[in-house]
């Protein structure tokens, strides 16, 4: 029993929790919810939400789960890997809104209820999303009002709506409010030109007042919520998110590959040497950093990786997540991370959701021309780059892009040189604690050098 | 009493109240527009 472990974030739902298990996760139904849980089987929803990949499918199995308590153990497809609501772009947040929203109509087609709309039910998996908390759902009583409805508000529609009406940059509010965006804060900073639109006004702005207005008053009578009124009020938010737009441009690495100094020898050098490379490293997870719109995880995807696509330029991982949904590719995920300041550990004893480096499970990394935006760009010694590399994957794939870059000397342009030590012999020694250089090869039609790097 | 609606996380009283009002604009909205459609409707 010593591997087993419940897991950190999921000690609300008294139905239930996921624990691991030898690395592979379970989630233990406890005995209070079985009941319930039985008529959700019974009901079909089930095998419909699986169908239409709405819903990470999942198998029962023989175990006795990790407390007396259990009732019942199930073990849901195995995530690739793991990442938030605040490390989302635009259409992947309101991807991952739309579904909630089909899940919870489909749940009432049978006679189910969605009791938990939290954007961390919904990863994505193999390119799209799905919803992975199979107990968030009971069964249907007839005129109870939505118990999700404001958190829903709060984690998908209260952001989409500053995103898209704001600034782009205001998604990373997700990260301070762990429970969703306050009602009350996003209808302060919305325009007020949203207060004519039915759907902001009504699911933000009355819904705010009426939170504030009617808070802590238990007594008086049930408000009633009939069939028709939830479908009505579900159909209703669908066409209000599905109204948030925001178009990827205007940011600074938007349109990266028309604006470096690679002529085309050189790029295509550069695939061939990534290629080989890549050919190297064990299968699974791969960490491709600074991916921009994706350009040298399409190559890792075409060899077979897993491919998690990390940027902090909210266009860039648009284009690059808008590409795989068009393209109907399913290796890649798209990321927001800003690899300076990388997803800290948050939520309750900063155990609930984990950092980006815990998380990490690359078995291999990419960061091409990465290195001197890390060095040079943001001030971090060449010496806790190759550690970090270290704790994202055993292998590395790293572009060294020499002072004499006209990139580099763009960045030295409009500071003090302070980076004595920003040299192939510093890279080197810089690295060298972490992993050996396995292979080292200058980049043709150019004077950077593609390194791969092994673990020590 | 609201506490029928109880759910392991608070679903806000505030929220349960103003839910069964928009729902109820949307619901008389629809009807009202399918009234007039059919009102309107050309004779075939």
């Amino acid at each position: 029993m010593g591997t087993d472990l419940h897991h950190p974030a999921s000690f609300r739902d008294p139905s239930g929790f996921i624990f691991k298990r030898d690395g592979q996760v379970y989630r233990q139904i406890n005995r209070g919810y079985a009941d319930k849980w039985k008529a959700v089987v019974e009901s079909g929803f089930f095998e419909s939400a699986v169908e239409n990949k709405w819903l990470l499918p999942f198998e029962d199995v023989d175990d006795a789960g990790l407390t007396q308590d259990a009732a019942k153990v199930i073990k849901p497809e195995q995530l690739l890997y793991v990442s938030y609501a605040y490390e989302w772009c635009f259409s992947q947040l309101k991807d991952a809104a739309l579904l909630t929203l089909d899940l919870a109509a489909l749940a009432l087609d049978h006679g189910v209820t969605l009791k938990d709309a939290s954007a961390y039910n919904v990863q994505f998996h193999r390119g799209r999303p799905v919803f992975i908390d199979t107990l968030s759902f009971e069964p249907y009583v007839p005129d109870v009002p939505w118990v999700a409805y404001q958190q829903f508000c709060r984690h998908f529609l209260a952001p989409l709506a500053l995103a898209a009406l704001v600034d782009i940059s205001l998604l990373k509010l997700m990260q301070v409010h762990i429970d969703g965006i306050p009602l009350k804060l996003a209808s302060r900073l919305l325009p007020a030109r949203t207060r004519f639109d039915f759907g902001l006004m009504s699911h933000i702005h009355l819904h705010a007042r009426g939170t504030e207005q009617v808070a802590g008053e238990s007594h008086g009578p049930s408000p009633k919520l009939p069939l028709t009124g939830f479908k009505a009020l579900l159909m209703n938010l669908r066409s209000t998110i599905e109204k948030l737009k925001w178009e990827p441009k205007g940011t600074e690495w938007g349109d990266y590959y028309l604006d470096t100094n690679y002529t085309n020898d050189a790029m295509s050098a550069k695939r061939d040497l990534v290629s080989a490379f890549l050919n190297q490293a064990s299968s699974g997870v791969c960490y491709d950093l600074g991916a921009n719109t994706g350009e040298f995880s399409r190559l890792a995807a075409e060899k077979g990786f897993e491919v998690l696509a990390c940027d902090m330029d909210p266009a860039t991982v648009e284009k690059c997540y808008r590409w795989t949904r068009q393209s109907g590719e399913t290796r890649i995920t798209p990321q927001l991370v800003d690899l300076s300041q990388p997803s800290p550990a948050i939520g309750w004893a900063n155990r609930e959701r984990e950092s980006f480096t815990e998380r990490a499970n690359g078995s291999v990394m990419m960061a091409l021309a990465l290195i001197h935006h890390l060095a040079i760009g943001n001030n971090v010694p060449l010496a806790d780059i190759a550690q970090f590399f270290r704790s994202i994957s055993p292998c590395a794939i790293v572009e060294w892009v020499p002072r004499e870059d006209s990139q580099v000397q763009r960045l030295l342009a409009s500071r003090e040189d302070v980076f004595p030590s920003y040299t192939w012999e510093g890279f080197e020694a810089a690295f060298s604690p972490f992993f050996t250089i396995s292979r080292a090869v200058q980049i043709g039609d150019s004077c950077r050098t593609l390194v791969l790097l092994q673990s020590k | 009493m609201l506490t029928q609606f109880v759910c392991y996380l608070d679903a806000g009283t505030g929220s349960l109240v103003i839910q069964t009002v928009i729902a109820g604009v949307l619901t008389a909205g629809f009807y009202l527009r399918t009234r007039l459609t059919t009102l309107f409707k050309k004779p075939q």
